[in-house]
């Protein structure tokens, strides 16, 4: 008797012991008003971080006391309740309850039971994450759901941000932070400033107290493909740069030179034993080879087939790469036991590699902005080549090429390890939309009304990586309903044939792929008349954004896609119609569609692409101009007639 | 439930065993195993179970109580990168009443070298709210052709009252093995299912029961459309049957079932819980209501907004006057709650307890207590059941799991004064087509702006196809109702503008009541294609995307549907003026199953013309919930029928 029970789940042996508190007087009416369209919203959303010094350094503790208030009745759908904590930030104490109106005042209902769970994530196999969950009681209209909880944080360099914004509306919110005054504490504002944040400094027997506040926050908006949280919501980030113990000065993150130094310690925690495995593979892989370039492709491509990506994040496990030589032999580990692995192996090599760290795109900051640990969650192997450009090699993805950086840390800095003291930043570069891309060309045949094809086919850049992906690591078996899913173009009677991977000398060569195709019921006839639309693939026709939308349209990697399509004009007919050409283009978009008859064949070109990362609000209109051109090309067919 | 578990009680033992004479305690691996030499049939396979052996083993202990272990040993052997993903990473999951005596795991590489895992390797995790916890770990060295090996041993507690072993998968296994060894006084019942080999008795065995079955190899069962490929794997279900000690009544019956569960659910109840009682049905406001049939829509409606559900075993979500005070109850304090409240009311209600067909089929010639997981309500005056716990659906439309399985009805009877249960196994009909349809109206004049013309769009949808959105309509905020309303004319395509849509009849007191309808406007440039000064008009496309069904491999299973269902579809047009169409024939369609000269299946398209307007009439439906292998291709045609009619264009060309 377990599954049916599809709604809340809750926790066992509530007593309720109600007492009268607060006053009710308006309060639902005037925000049922305020928000009609919002069935909770937050009256409150506190965080309070106190930092102490005291004998054994510093004690840090963060407090959030949230209280929501629920102006629709929705029965039981607001009521599970919980947070998350990990090792570094385990939870003090927590206390929750429901204030359920009662005349004119309220009668508080505490939650009694909370329930402590270890979370399993499905992409990081083991970390010590845990949550806390449980359930508000009595909810109705008008209650208030207030929680309280005190973190305590065992980092100084791990800090949390504050935001000023929820998925709901929020009346107030309000950071402070109270540290002693021989404390240096920076501050760093994102998407506001001080001036918005009401900012205002206290002080109080040798403490200091900052203090932000936000009144009439609107809820945060939620589109699809867009940047994250970071790019546009306001928030306030602080961090210790040192602070004064015993009289004498510590240092946490005074600047990027403190940050590198923390991580080169945790660097030097992982145990150097006998790395002789690790040697005699770069000795089999790179035997014979004399040019760098070579070395390097080997030494990566080894990492990405062999080892399997498997995430630990306990604790220091987070933080400390694991010896190579482990990692070489279970064939598996996380991004920086790869990393680490790819650097240890081509410096067997002599290549100039190195560790660093880097964030992904959706981590908005930069090291010099913000030189704390915030900045980053991933790290790679960089090498500097003899002409001083650098490969960004990030052997997490199993099927990029060495020459193109990940692309989800595409225009990223990267933090290079270059020895103990020293370090560098670097820039990573996003591959051009000429780099990425899929050419095709089709030729096409009418059989007793059946469009028959033949495709041969270029993949580069990420999408020749997605396509590898599918090709060698798809089972035989799998292999050909999946292509078929893949490749079906027309209508869904799609039919492929015959596919095959061309194999190619170098592996950095574009891919190669040929097949053979039909579909049914594409050509329409009608009297003496055949009707085709030769833009069977019809690219970027549903990138199409809302009206609605606000934030940016963010796109994975620049690509285009550039289609050749033919068509054998049947016996007995000629050309009666084709098409006009149309192109648009600007800096970051654009398209072309042409059509040109020999007598014998028909030929439509078409090259779509797209130049940037981001399509930025003010661009929208264009943008969508353009899709609307470019749809509106995509419905246009040749006519044939029959002499 | 308390009442259940005191069923099994074994007192008598005539074999005492000691640790050391338990197999399991002693079972090891093969000391110096080598590296998988892959046979061509093997080669293609992404991974293949190259051994999966399970033993489950009980004996008296010296305390004369019964100790159980059981042992799941498995190698694979991994042959793609995906597999290798797939693999690397073990979860064992057992409950926290369950004891790990013993896991071994070890990586044998495509060279031949042996990777033995250290247990500290292991994590570990707890679920508290599921009782579980997780065995994990991550193995070391594999590789391409690498065979994965690993077994452990639990200390366990028997499910006696029924248990399956599911054995077939979606990757091909060989040396499939099962054994159950039982003391010699407690016997034990399988059944095979799907054409997997029944468990045989090995009769050389005089101390013990013996119960074994092995297969050399197992295809692998893919998927397929319109099928239900969990109840088709081959698995064997057991239980007990007798304790000779006790007697030679059949332990596990569904009777005694029925018994227990009306033990504690037609109880006593005192005048305080009545007037608790009267309380709920006064708040649900049932007095204003006249007929049975929204006497129990509204006190359902009103007890699955109000109430909230425990799955915690705790006495106060049990307990009648609890539930009453705190509306918070566990499963069985729901059904104490309704049937109390039904009797109140005075209406016929019959507790009927089922379990998922989708997870397997209930089998009446099998008693087992493995069907009861999920309990209904069925209202002999209505001939409708109802769905105790789950708060997304209502009397008339249970779970469709649910539907063409045997359930275990229960009604009370008195005989000679003295109340009592009396239980049947039977069906659960699954509903006519005509309560599930998905019905719509498009009308557009193509003289007016023909490459994005504005569509009136009306739908029509009851039962299941309305569900989701009627029930969940009430508890979301004003943007996903937005997203809803759109998504409900966006069906047809994605590619279209919303000018105006409102949706009647949302929330879930409509649901199963009146149907929700959708009105809306839109305009697209996806139906009408040009080529000169032609038009083609997609119109096909306007019933939205109709899935085809392709005949690449033979049919394995039979054919079954969530639901009976149909769809009713009017198209009207008005063709441009100095226009003609010459293919309007195309739009006649007639395909169908016949059994004993009626319809059970068909998808039949036809058209009128009015002057310039053209009146598209689509007519879809299925009446048969499930279908033999043989008959898969009349079904395939029927739906690829639909899907024809998808891709229909008309030519419109100048006069």
């Amino acid at each position: 008797m377990k599954r049916i029970l599809v709604a809340a789940i809750l926790a066992s042996g509530m007593i309720y012991c109600p007492q009268l508190s607060g006053q009710t007087g308006g309060e639902l009416e005037t925000y049922a008003a305020k928000y009609p369209n919002e069935a909770i919203i937050y009256l409150k959303d506190e965080l309070h971080l106190n930092i102490r010094v005291d004998k054994t350094g510093l004690v840090i503790s963060n407090t959030a006391n949230q209280e929501k208030l629920q102006l629709e009745d929705r029965g039981t759908f607001f009521s599970k309740g919980g947070i998350e904590y990990s090792g570094w930030s385990p939870l003090d104490q927590i206390q929750a309850s429901t204030l359920v109106p009662d005349g004119k005042k309220f009668k508080t209902y505490p939650v009694k039971d909370f329930t402590t769970n270890d979370v399993m994530e499905d992409d990081i196999f083991y970390n010590d994450t845990k949550e806390v969950t449980f359930y508000f009681p009595e909810l109705t209209k008008g209650a208030h759901l207030k929680l309280d909880y005190t973190l305590s944080i065992q980092e100084p360099r791990f800090l949390p941000s504050f935001y000023f914004g929820n998925y709901a509306p929020t009346e107030h919110a309000e950071y402070t932070v109270t540290f002693p005054e021989n404390l240096e504490l920076e501050v760093v504002y994102f998407n506001t400033d001080a001036e918005q944040l009401h900012f205002t400094q206290t002080k109080e027997k040798g403490n200091i107290t900052y203090s932000w506040s936000m009144r009439d926050i609107p809820k945060l908006p939620s589109d699809d493909y867009s940047p994250s949280l970071q790019y546009y919501c306001p928030h306030v980030v602080v961090y210790i740069k040192n602070y004064i113990s015993g009289g004498k000065k510590v240092d946490i993150i005074n600047n990027l030179d403190d940050l590198h130094n923390f991580y080169s310690g945790l660097l030097d925690q992982t145990p150097r034993g006998d790395r002789s495995n690790v040697q005699s593979v770069v000795d089999s892989i790179t035997a014979g080879l004399s040019s760098d370039d070579d070395k390097v492709k080997n030494i990566f491509n080894w990492v990405q087939s062999n080892i399997k990506y498997v995430a630990f994040e306990a604790g220091l496990d987070g933080f400390v790469p694991r010896d190579p030589a482990k990692v070489c032999a279970n064939r598996f580990g996380d991004c920086k036991d790869m990393a680490t692995l790819t650097t240890e192996m081509l410096q067997m090599a002599h290549i100039n590699a190195h560790v660093a760290w880097v964030g992904t795109r959706d981590i908005r900051y930069s090291y010099t902005e913000l030189p704390t640990p915030a900045c980053d969650n991933h790290m790679i192997c960089v090498v500097q080549k003899p002409d001083s450009s650098y490969l960004f090699l990030d052997a997490t993805a199993s099927y990029i090429d060495y020459t193109i950086p990940t692309s989800f840390i595409q225009e990223k800095e990267a933090l290079v390890h270059l020895s103990s003291d020293s370090y560098k930043l670097v820039k990573i570069p996003a591959p051009a939309s000429e780099k990425n891309y899929i050419k095709e060309n089709m030729h096409l045949t009418v059989e007793d009304g059946l469009l028959v094809g033949r495709s041969f086919s270029l993949y580069d850049g990420y999408i020749k990586m997605h396509f590898k992906n599918i090709f060698q690591n798809v089972p035989a078996a799998d292999r050909l309903k999946l292509l078929e899913d893949i490749y079906e173009t027309g209508n869904n009677t799609f039919v492929l044939d015959s596919i095959r991977e061309v194999p190619t000398d170098d592996n950095l060569q574009p891919m190669q792929v040929s097949y053979g195709f039909r579909i049914k019921n594409y050509v329409r006839q009608s009297g003496n008349k055949m009707y085709i639309n030769l833009t069977l693939d019809k690219d970027f026709s549903t990138e199409k954004l809302e009206p609605t939308r606000v934030l940016p349209y963010e796109i994975p990697y620049k690509h285009h896609f550039e289609r050749t399509v033919s068509l054998e004009i049947p016996e007995g007919y000629t050309v009666e119609y084709l098409p006009s050409d149309a192109s648009y283009e600007n800096d970051n978009y654009f398209f072309t569609i042409s059509y040109t008859s020999t007598g014998k064949e028909i030929t439509m070109h078409s090259n779509v692409g797209v130049k940037a990362l981001y399509i930025m609000p003010e661009e929208f209109a264009t943008w969508n101009d353009m899709i609307t051109q470019l749809t509106g090309k995509y419905m246009e067919n040749i006519i044939l007639k029959k002499q | 439930m308390k009442v259940l578990t005191t069923l099994f009680l074994f007192l008598c033992a005539a074999h005492v065993f000691a640790a050391d004479d338990f197999i399991l305690l002693d079972y090891d691996w093969e000391s110096s195993p080598t590296a998988y030499v892959p046979n061509d049939k093997e080669k293609d396979q992404s991974m293949v179970v190259l051994m999966e052996k399970r033993m489950y083993e009980m004996h008296y202990n010296a305390k004369n109580q019964l100790e159980a272990y059981m042992l799941i040993h498995k190698i694979l052997w991994v042959n793609s990168d995906d597999a290798i993903d797939a693999n690397n990473k073990i979860y064992l999951p057992y409950s926290q009443a369950s004891d790990m005596i013993k896991q071994k795991v070890r990586v044998i590489n495509s060279q031949g070298k042996v990777i033995n895992m250290s247990n500290s390797s292991i994590k570990e995790s707890k679920d508290d709210e599921s009782e579980k916890t997780y065995k994990y770990f991550a193995t070391e060295g594999v590789d391409k052709g690498s065979k994965i090996e690993y077994y452990f041993v639990l200390k366990y507690y028997p499910d006696f009252s029924g248990s399956r072993i599911t054995l077939q998968s979606s990757n091909m296994k060989e040396n499939v093995d099962v054994t159950i060894i039982t003391p010699s006084n407690l016997v034990m019942k399988c059944k095979s299912y799907n054409g997997l080999p029944e468990m045989e008795l090995d009769s050389s065995e005089t101390e013990m029961n013996v119960l074994h079955l092995h297969v050399d190899t197992m295809a692998a069962l893919e998927d397929e459309p319109f099928s239900n490929s969990d109840a088709n794997l081959q698995y064997v279900l057991y239980k007990l049957s007798k304790n000779t000690y006790a007697g030679s009544n059949e332990v596990v019956t569904f009777s005694k079932y029925a018994q227990s569960i009306y033990e504690v659910t037609y109880i006593d109840i005192s005048s305080s819980v009545k007037k608790k009682l009267q309380k709920v049905l006064k708040d649900a406001d049932i007095e204003s209501y006249k007929d049975t049939e929204s006497k129990v829509r509204n006190l359902e409606e009103y007890i699955k907004t109000a109430f909230r559900i425990s799955d915690q075993k705790v006495n106060a979500a049990e307990d009648l006057s609890s539930v009453c005070d705190n509306k918070v109850a566990d499963e069985y304090g729901l059904l104490r709650l309704y049937i109390a409240l039904f009797n109140l009311l005075d209406i016929d209600a019959q507790v009927v307890i089922t379990n998922n067909r989708y997870d397997m089929y209930f089998d009446p010639e099998f008693e087992s207590f493995i069907f009861l997981e999920d309990m209904l309500l069925y209202f002999p005056d209505l001939d409708k059941y109802m769905v105790l716990g789950d708060v997304f659906s209502r009397l008339g439309y249970i779970n469709t799991g649910y539907l063409n399985n045997y359930g275990l009805f229960l009604k009370q009877v008195e005989i000679g004064g003295v109340k009592t249960a009396i239980s049947q196994v039977k069906k659960i009909e699954p509903l006519p087509y005509d309560k599930v349809e998905d019905n719509m109206r498009v009308e557009v004049d193509l003289n007016k702006n023909i490459s994005s013309p504005e569509y009136t769009f009306h739908r029509e949808q009851t039962g299941y196809y309305a569900q989701s959105t009627q029930v969940i309509y009430d508890y979301v905020d004003a943007d996903t109702k937005k997203k809803i309303d759109e998504g409900q004319v966006k069906d047809v395509t994605e590619n279209m503008t919303v000018e105006h849509v409102d949706l009647t009849n949302t929330g879930s007191k409509f649901f199963g009541v009146k149907p929700l309808i959708t009105n809306a406007r839109f305009t697209s440039t996806e139906f009408v294609e040009k080529a000169g000064d032609n038009y083609l008009f997609n119109v096909g496309l306007l019933i939205g995307p109709q899935a085809e069904i392709y005949n690449e491999k033979p049919r394995v299973m039979e054919i079954e549907n969530g639901f009976n269902r149909g769809y009713h579809r009017v198209i009207i047009f008005t063709i441009p003026d100095g226009y003609v169409c010459d293919n309007l024939n195309d739009l006649n369609i007639d395909v169908y199953q016949e059994r004993e000269g009626e319809r059970t299946m068909a998808f039949t398209s036809s058209y009128t013309v009015n002057g310039n307007t053209v009146e598209v009439t689509v007519d879809e439906y299925y009446k048969l919930l499930t279908l033999p292998v043989s008959e898969f291709e009349e079904y395939r045609s029927v739906i690829n029928a639909s899907a024809n009619f998808n891709k229909i264009s008309l030519v419109l060309q100048p006069k």
